[in-house]
């Protein structure tokens, strides 16, 4: 062989070589899961957010106007140009919070600056974009005390850089063991792919009650991890729900008068087994609706 | 018989070429000076003008710059590659000035929008733009230019099948596409993205126009179906968009290096042709990386979509092997060894200083790219001022230099003069790209803190940590500045090259200062271990800083 074609192959191995990122993701654990702010799928109803929040204020309203969570749960947002509803929420360190954010105007965007931090060099920011319609959902666990910034990042008007809002974060930093990354790269030790990760977390789901696995019916199978069953689209599906009948369900909890997140049993048109889901315990449904996206 | 030899212009296409080239440099001119007013409101030391001031520049600014600007002289160079390439001359000329008018006046049409008041940013987005008197301009522009960008290519499509022999043989067309440089190759193998690109630009620019004039979509429940749509094709037009860039800088620099140092490929033609031909494959299906954070995209895709995009920089890393290789067997040929050869680069040939320059440029970026496309690393630096910290030396570096390379030449051969203000040109290219690195570097680690991209004001009302302003006025201050003074001397010596350059009668004399380096051939080398070594070492560093990345993603405080 000529050395040219020599060089030339061994470019083009080198070149490609670019796909060792997909084995390297692995190595290095893919643990963007959490901090993404992977959502729902379907377009949210105005009102029914809004009643939401207003539940949220009613419970944890505070007199000075901020919102203060003290338990792991979701936590509502309004993004409106130009300001986050409500302006300052109060967390604590250890618990995990989801958070909803919604708009109801036009694009927008989040970012999260915990301003606090012992870095290197300085904060990081985790950021996610939030169009007109979908809600969008970011997992945080806070681990040190402090104040995060919430900032809009996604040009949203004349008004878009005073648009800012405060999460005070309370109590004392929470011990998180760190596994160090060299230790995490291990020939031997090998985690699964992010895109993988579904099946184990049905396995988690399984171990509390089997009865609440719905398995798509093949060929869809093939599809499964397409669609990614997180936030309240899989919801409903490990229900064996339509998208359709997840909405008329919210319907009834909205029209039936008492607007406290129940449906009364013997609603014509709702399955049984979905209302008694539906009428779980948050801690338990919980466990659908703030699936790690790992 | 060098290049430069076989280059020649009809007549009849001059004023044509010039036009475009010399209308593409005056909306340079309207974007830099944006730039710099964008520059005076958002550098932290400075901080004067309105926010509203800040944002109708900030759109301008992308527009006229990145769409305009790099538009006109794409297709400026679309024009050469079919016909001054294969020593031809446009099929149509008059269809050539309807296509160079529709393109104008899409650019009137998007400069009386922002006077107007069309606070849009380039991405249009609806339905904020709804809340902007000049939006239906903009819309309007878009549809403009991608009628005249249309036109010119149908031009080019023909002045190429004009140039086939016999048009009803397959051996004839296979001779033509073996025959041709590799640069006019290239823009065929760009048709394959850029004729899709047109289409799907009118499919959904004349109904978001159609929508801004109140026409479609006025209930508020179509409107929000509408807007996430309309994201989806806007990224997805945007994305083939800016790789056209990327494409067009590698089908110049394979001319500027043949120009300058009189190298050619070591390897075969062929190899390179077909390297084009890979970025309709890799190109289209990568648009899903803009929309990493998006969230009513399924995991699943943003995964498959993400691990795709890893190979978009596949055929522009080979082309770059190529490259740097005809370099290295021209130089070491010349009898100079594996360490030294590099000095004996003509570094002081403007146009050699700004293809150069463009490709570490680009490098640059390119490295940078690579973190932003990974669906793990995403939300630490999306929207984040990580963003314009990799496309500015991608399309202001590299892009931008090489086709200055090439404009160097392309001035002093249009208009019959010599190149005014060498001293100036020769130092321009290497201040740009200081300027464009230093900007990389601060604005890359501004956007791992934090600072968000399109934003007037970062003081948030004073609780922004405290890294931010002297990150910023680093990346802005002096990065930003440095970049605009850079642009600022190559319109002065083009200008001036124009007006007051020497007017002389030979091609020879024309291109004094950016002749072909004289070398002599003492050895047969046909080996290129730099090149090589440079591509692999870029590929470390990408995984090497993908390290990094997880690294910093495993020390934000709020998992």
């Amino acid at each position: 062989m000529k050395s040219s074609t020599v060089y030339l192959i061994t470019a083009f191995i080198i070149a490609f070589a670019v796909l060792l990122m997909v084995p390297l993701w692995s190595a290095l654990g893919a643990t963007g899961g959490e901090a993404h702010g992977h959502a729902m799928t379907n377009i949210e109803q105005p009102d029914y957010f809004t009643w939401r929040l207003e539940e949220q204020t009613k419970k944890y309203g505070q007199p000075d106007g901020s919102v203060r969570l003290t338990s792991s749960g979701g936590v509502y947002i309004l993004t409106m140009q130009y300001a986050f509803i409500p302006r300052v929420i109060r967390l604590e360190t250890g618990r995990k919070y989801n958070l909803h954010f919604y708009s109801p105007d036009v694009i927008h965007g989040v970012s999260l600056i915990h301003v606090d931090q012992h870095g290197l060099l300085q904060p990081f920011s985790l950021n996610n974009v939030i169009p007109p319609g979908p809600m969008t959902m970011i997992t945080i666990e806070p681990r040190l005390p402090g104040e995060i910034l919430i900032v809009c990042t996604e040009y949203c008007g004349l008004g878009h850089h005073i648009m800012q809002a405060k999460i005070i974060v309370e109590g004392e930093p929470y011990p998180v063991e760190v596994v160090p990354w060299y230790q995490r790269i291990g020939i031997l030790d090998i985690p699964l792919p992010t895109w993988l990760h579904h099946d184990l977390y049905i396995d988690q789901v399984a171990a509390i009650d089997p009865e609440l696995i719905w398995t798509p019916p093949t060929p869809m199978a093939a599809f499964g991890f397409f669609m990614a069953p997180h936030g309240e689209w899989g919801y409903w599906h490990y229900h064996g729900l339509s998208e359709k009948e997840g909405e008329l369900l919210r319907a009834a909890d909205m029209t039936d008068g008492k607007l406290d997140g129940k449906i009364t049993p013997g609603t014509p048109g709702i399955p049984r087994q979905f209302i008694e889901h539906f009428n779980l315990p948050p801690e338990k449904t919980r466990l659908y609706m703030d699936r790690p996206t790992q | 018989m060098t290049l430069l030899d076989k280059i020649k212009v009809d007549p009849r296409d001059k004023k044509l070429l010039f036009t475009f080239f010399a209308v593409g440099i005056a909306l340079l001119v309207i974007a830099g000076v944006m730039a710099l007013l964008m520059l005076l409101v958002r550098t932290p030391a400075i901080s004067i003008g309105s926010p509203t001031f800040y944002y109708r520049t900030l759109t301008g600014h992308s527009i006229f710059m990145f769409i305009f600007w790099l538009g006109f002289v794409q297709t400026g160079l679309l024009i050469t590659a079919g016909t001054v390439l294969i020593g031809r001359s446009l099929w149509s000329r008059r269809l050539g000035w309807t296509g160079f008018w529709f393109m104008v006046t899409g650019a009137v049409s998007a400069g009386v929008g922002i006077l107007l008041g069309a606070e849009t940013s380039y991405t249009v987005p609806v339905p904020l733009s709804a809340q902007y008197e000049g939006t239906p301009l903009i819309y309007l522009a878009f549809i403009m230019l991608s009628i005249g960008m249309g036109l010119i290519v149908i031009n080019f499509i023909m002045t190429m099948v004009g140039a086939v022999e016999h048009r009803g043989s397959f051996s004839s067309w296979a001779a033509f596409l073996r025959d041709i440089p590799i640069s006019s190759f290239a823009a065929i193998a760009g048709l394959f993205i850029a004729v899709p690109g047109l289409i799907l630009a009118l499919k959904v620019f004349i109904p978001a126009f159609l929508w801004s004039v109140g026409l479609l979509y006025t209930d508020p429940i179509s409107i929000i179906y509408y807007a996430n749509s309309y994201r989806l094709n806007w990224h997805v037009i945007f994305h083939i968009y800016h790789y056209m860039p990327a494409l067009t800088l590698v089908g110049v620099a394979y001319i500027l290096v043949e120009l300058t140092a009189d190298a050619k490929s070591i390897y075969p033609k062929q190899i390179a042709k077909a390297l084009f031909l890979l970025y309709p494959f890799f190109v289209p299906p990568t648009f899903l990386y803009h929309l990493l954070v998006d969230p009513n995209i399924p995991q699943g895709i943003k995964s498959i979509g993400s691990t795709l995009s890893l190979l978009v920089g596949t055929p522009t890393i080979l082309h770059m092997f190529i490259i740097l290789g005809m370099l290295e067997a021209r130089i070491r040929s010349a009898g100079h060894g594996f360490l030294t050869w590099m000095r004996h680069l003509p570094w002081g040939n403007p146009a050699f200083g700004s293809m150069a320059m463009g490709i570490v440029t680009l490098a640059a970026g390119g490295v940078l790219s690579y973190m932003l496309i990974q669906e793990q690393l995403a939300p630490v630096l999306h929207n984040t001022f990580a963003v314009p910290a990799y496309i500015h030396p991608m399309a202001a570096g590299g892009a931008n230099l090489i086709y200055m390379g090439a404009i160097y030449y392309g001035v002093t051969i249009l208009t019959g003069r010599q190149l005014w203000g060498l001293a100036i040109a020769k130092v321009q290219p290497y201040l740009m790209a200081g300027a464009l690195l230093l900007m990389a570097i601060f604005g890359s680690l501004a956007g791992l803190a934090g600072v968000p991209r399109r934003i007037a004001s970062i003081t948030l009302a004073g609780d922004a940590p405290a890294s931010w302003v002297p990150l910023m006025n680093l990346t802005l201050g002096v990065g930003g500045m440095l970049a605009v003074l850079a642009g600022a001397l190559f319109i002065l010596v083009i200008v001036m090259t124009a007006l007051a350059g020497k007017r002389v009668s030979t091609v020879q004399e024309m291109i004094h200062g950016m002749a072909p380096a004289a070398m002599p051939t003492m050895v047969k080398h046909k080996t290129t271990p730099a090149a090589l070594l440079t591509i692999g070492i870029f590929i470390v560093v990408i995984m090497a800083l993908t390290v990094l990345g997880f690294m910093a993603l495993n020390l934000v405080p709020m998992r």
